[in-house]
């Protein structure tokens, strides 16, 4: 590499400037590298204090009183499926006034009233006993 | 004249590092004097630049892995820091970076270090009004003398492409130079 510009532009150097380079470069590189350590020492990773992590303590503390006191409201709620039913008869025979022919009948599945009715229905030989026994003859008659 | 390679290593080398590195910029720093002050024409300016790149240079060494020669490397430090000089220089002034050269052109009229006469001020003024990439082609190939081998090797950019490029800066010029002959 050439290292004498083969040119003429009309630019000038100052006198001695090429002699003097060195020493300020070194000047300058002496004070570009003892910068360096200093601003890495500077910027040392300060220690952070989150102030979010209270703050999750807190909310985790928070949750776990409300699942507690979630399940302890479930294990009070009594289950129909836990009642026994003698002592469902029991209360139905004792407040028997309480409820409502349609309030006792809409509890019951369709399927459970059919049934019901089914079994409910007078045999032929039961019905002709009845008749024969409150039979009132003189009606008959009359009409 | 030290073999590259050897000079590499040696500024490699921590203990050869230091002595190769001032053979280094004694061998380079006049070369890159006239690049930078080729693009930012002011001397403090380019004393500035020519400091940080040696700086950068010194600092960077480690990474340089011989892909290129030694001065093309140097040559692209020096021209990235030139140019960053200019613009950096064109924010803190809030003007575009082709203004700030324009002014610095008009400068040179009383600058104590531009001797140069009425022509090679018109050709400098001339060769601001090309776009970065033409004007840096035009000063490495008219004033340094740089051969398109050499540019290519430099700018990244195909010989052919850079033989364009050169021809429409001189062309731009020549008519830059046409319309204002008589300013001169």
């Amino acid at each position: 590499m050439k290292t004498k510009p083969p040119y003429k532009h009309g630019y000038k150097m100052p006198e001695n400037y090429l002699e003097t380079f060195e020493s300020r470069l070194q000047l300058a590189l002496k004070s570009e590298l003892e910068n360096i350590p200093k601003t890495k020492k500077q910027t040392k990773d300060p220690k952070v204090i989150s102030l979010l992590k209270p703050l999750y303590i807190s909310i985790a503390v928070a949750a776990c009183i409300a699942v507690y006191s979630a399940v302890n409201n479930t294990q009070n709620t009594l289950s129909i499926d836990e009642i026994a039913i003698t002592n469902i008869e029991e209360y139905m025979f004792e407040n028997v006034g309480a409820f409502s022919l349609d309030q006792i009948t809409g509890e019951f599945p369709q399927q459970n009233i059919v049934e019901l009715e089914e079994s409910a229905l007078y045999d032929d030989q039961q019905l002709q006993k009845y008749l024969l026994d409150h039979l009132n003859t003189n009606i008959l008659i009359q009409q | 004249m030290l073999d590259e390679k050897k000079l590499i290593h040696n500024l490699k080398q921590p203990s050869t590092r230091e002595a190769a590195y001032y053979t280094l910029v004694g061998l380079y720093k006049e070369r890159l004097y006239w690049n930078i002050r080729g693009i930012v024409k002011d001397h403090d300016d380019t004393d500035d630049v020519l400091q940080n790149t040696f700086i950068k240079v010194y600092k960077n060494i480690q990474n340089f892995k011989g892909e290129s020669k030694l001065y093309t490397w140097l040559y692209r430090i020096s021209t990235n820091e030139a140019i960053n000089s200019i613009n950096k220089k064109a924010k803190r002034l809030q003007i575009s970076s082709q203004e700030l050269q324009k002014k610095a052109i008009d400068n040179l009229k009383t600058d104590v270090y531009f001797q140069g006469d009425s022509f090679e001020l018109l050709l400098q003024k001339a060769i601001t009004t090309l776009p970065n990439k033409q004007q840096q082609v035009f000063r490495m190939k008219y004033f340094e003398k740089h051969t398109f081998e050499e540019l290519s090797e430099i700018l990244d950019t195909s010989v052919g492409g850079l033989k364009s490029s050169y021809h429409i800066a001189v062309k731009k010029i020549k008519q830059f130079l046409k319309t204002n002959e008589t300013f001169y």
